[in-house]
């Protein structure tokens, strides 16, 4: 197998996990649906842990929050030249 | 009691390590941290090795619930942390872990202010020796920083404990709360040490410049101490649910930009440590059982994470995430175990995090802190994203680096797997593991329900989502080098500026006095003492000698004259006595 070979079937597999991913998140989040029937009781806390898919869109988003802050404000705060305290 | 106190075991035990070799000296070193867990399994609760001096009470062995939780966890640490150190060959390294250790021990188990102080120093002074032990000229400054820093502390909470002895008279370690100078200086110095913001930055400076096996040590005891201080002394004290949220946060930030893998893991130790002040500083029992779980999953996870990196620092000589990728083909052991920490870490179900982060979160939300358990929770999703995602993937995964090289040392791999084994196995029987041994009241909280797991699967996985989609697209910020400055910054560069200030204000006032009164102040007391008084004498005499008629030449001679007599002290008998007989009539009618 030479090296192309090698590269393909790495972006295959890289793939087929991002694929198996996007099957999981759409898996879980249609579990989430099932505590709207009676039988099932989240035992929640909070009101908004009985809407469906609540954890799903709080993580996505904080997620892409703490990189964007991260990246658009802290970064240029905060970044110096590896050798500022030299 | 029988037996022997477990700090001193650990304290004691590593001063014959240098006078031993080979496999005696490692089967030795792992003998130490049993032992000292031998001894923890014989303890019962009670107060033991008490001793009195100058009328204080020196209680060496206070042991209840709290500090027998702290003895369990830090004795199996130093084990872990010893088998995986045992490459680095270096005597002085052994002796500062088993220093850091029995001293951390020691500190849990002081019923009395002073105790704690003693072992308190001491555990920083073992901390400092790991850092040294590096021997690269970052960590020896590093080292000194860390050292500063933490002399600055101590003091602080040596004025409050000496206050506060003035104060109440007794010398006893219980639940002080805040009231009055001398407990806000105790809270300040146990805050130092617990990594909260602002007086935060030694631990992301120093950690990733420590020994590869010492970091596992460092990570271990020294905000855990901290942790286990404010839980005796401050439960229930509600600033810190403010202190700990901001822990929990805003590190999160910081680790999305750092390069460097053990920064990283620094930065995530503080959110960690968050939940922990949060559960201390909510003050139920649930919380405070929460906090404690949370401290014995922490520091196996985290010295798990440690290790994993401490490992490929170790075989591959890099650890910033822009030089590494790709290694888990050849160290797949290490891979997996960094894997487990990270599940761990991230709070997956069936590892051991979502046990005792779900109890100080569901503590949070019966306590009605709403703004808190939010908190919580976006920094639940970041830290997955940073410490559970970043760390594997750009180490392991990511773009292929070409490092190829030998999986990790079997001590080490032996290290890891127990780590490991613990944190999936403390994960899927908190009954059997951890509940028992908490300190506060029985524990109820089922971690294990549908919803409760379905939730926390859909809160990980869509963050997974989401670091995925911002990798593919761009968007996730490259690794650059560079440093992020931190509130360490102004110390680091003030203090410079301060040397430079001092340098020029202090030393240039000290060249001025040597230039004034060494060259010029002195040598004119000089001539004055010497010359003086013929001076004095010639200026009286000269309109004398005018009005006579003395000019010229001859006033010259007369001159020279009263200088040699000045000098010699060689005066006519005659006009001595004259004065004297003057000086005498001026005493008597003044």
């Amino acid at each position: 197998m030479d090296s192309q070979d090698k590269t393909e079937k790495l972006s295959k597999n890289v793939k087929r996990i991002v694929y198996g991913l996007f099957a999981l998140c759409v898996a879980v989040f249609l579990v989430d649906f099932l505590f709207l029937l009676e039988r099932f009781d989240k035992h929640a806390l909070y009101e908004w842990e009985n809407w469906p898919g609540f954890y799903a869109v709080f993580g996505f988003v904080a997620c892409v929050l703490l990189v964007l802050i991260s990246k658009y404000i802290l970064r240029p705060l905060v970044k110096r030249d590896e050798d500022y305290y030299e | 009691m029988n037996s022997a106190p477990p700090q001193f075991i650990l304290l004691l035990g590593a001063l014959l390590i240098p006078l031993l070799k080979g496999k005696l000296k490692a089967a030795y070193m792992l003998a130490l941290p049993l032992l000292a867990f031998y001894s923890y399994l014989q303890m019962e609760v009670g107060t033991y090795w008490t001793y009195e001096i100058l009328n204080f009470e020196l209680v060496f062995g206070r042991a209840d619930k709290l500090s027998l939780l702290f003895v369990n966890v830090f004795t199996v640490a130093a084990f872990i942390a010893t088998l995986y150190n045992l490459q680095c060959k270096n005597n002085l390294e052994y002796f500062a872990g088993f220093l850091y250790a029995g001293c951390a021990i020691g500190m849990v188990l002081a019923g009395d202010m002073i105790t704690m102080f003693l072992f308190w120093e001491m555990l920083t002074t073992g901390a400092f020796l790991l850092i040294l032990c590096r021997r690269t000229k970052e960590s020896l400054s590093a080292a000194l920083r860390y050292a500063l820093v933490h002399v600055v502390g101590g003091l602080i909470l040596f004025a409050g404990i000496v206050l506060r002895l003035k104060e109440t008279g007794s010398a006893e370690f219980g639940h002080i709360g805040l009231d009055g100078l001398s407990s806000y200086l105790i809270f300040i110095g146990f805050g130092l040490n617990c990594a909260w913001p602002v007086l935060h930055a030694w631990l992301p400076d120093t950690y990733p410049e420590a020994t590869i096996g010492g970091v596992v040590f460092m990570a271990t005891f020294t905000t855990k101490g901290a942790v286990y201080a404010l839980m005796r002394g401050y439960g229930g004290e509600p600033s810190l649910i403010w202190i700990g949220m901001a822990m929990a946060t805003f590190p999160i930030f910081y680790a999305v930009l750092e390069n460097d893998l053990r920064k990283v893991l620094a930065y995530s130790l503080i959110n960690q440590v968050g939940f922990m002040v949060v559960g201390v500083g909510i003050g139920t029992d649930m919380s405070m059982n929460g906090a404690a779980a949370h401290v014995y999953c922490h520091i196996l996870y985290k010295a798990l994470l440690f290790m994993s990196m401490g490992a490929v620092l170790l075989q591959t000589g890099k650890i910033k995430a822009t030089e590494l990728g790709g290694l888990f083909r050849c160290m797949p052991f290490t891979g997996i175990c960094c894997m487990i920490g990270a599940a761990s870490i991230s709070a997956f179900p069936l590892f051991s995090g979502f046990v005792s982060k779900s109890m100080v979160m569901s503590a949070a939300a019966e306590g009605h802190f709403t703004i808190i358990w939010l908190a919580l929770l976006f920094a639940s999703a970041g830290v997955f994203h940073h410490a559970g995602i970043k760390i594997p993937f750009f180490a392991f995964f990511s773009h292929d680096s070409g490092i190829r090289v030998k999986e990790a040392p079997l001590n080490m791999r032996i290290a890891m797997g127990i780590a490991a084994f613990l944190c999936i196995f403390i994960g899927m029987f908190p009954n059997l593991t951890i509940y028992p041994i908490l300190p506060f009241g029985e524990v109820t909280y089922v971690p294990y329900t549908f919803a409760h797991v379905n939730g926390q699967f859909m809160l990980l996985i869509f963050s997974a989502l989401a670091f995925t989609m911002m990798m593919m697209s761009g968007i996730y910020p490259a690794e650059i080098r560079s440093i992020n400055l931190d509130a360490d910054g102004w110390y680091r560069k003030s203090f410079r500026f301060g040397y430079t200030l001092f340098d020029k204000s202090l030393n240039g006032l000290n060249a001025w006095a040597h230039r004034t009164i060494v060259g010029g102040l002195v040598g004119s007391i000089g001539r004055t003492a010497t010359e003086g008084s013929s001076r004095f004498l010639i200026l009286l005499l000269t309109p004398y000698w005018t009005f006579t008629g003395r000019n010229g030449e001859d006033q010259q001679s007369l001159r020279s004259d009263i200088r040699l007599r000045m000098e010699k002290g060689a005066f006519p008998i005659g006009a001595t006595a004259c004065l004297s007989v003057l000086l005498l009539g001026i005493l008597f009618f003044f």
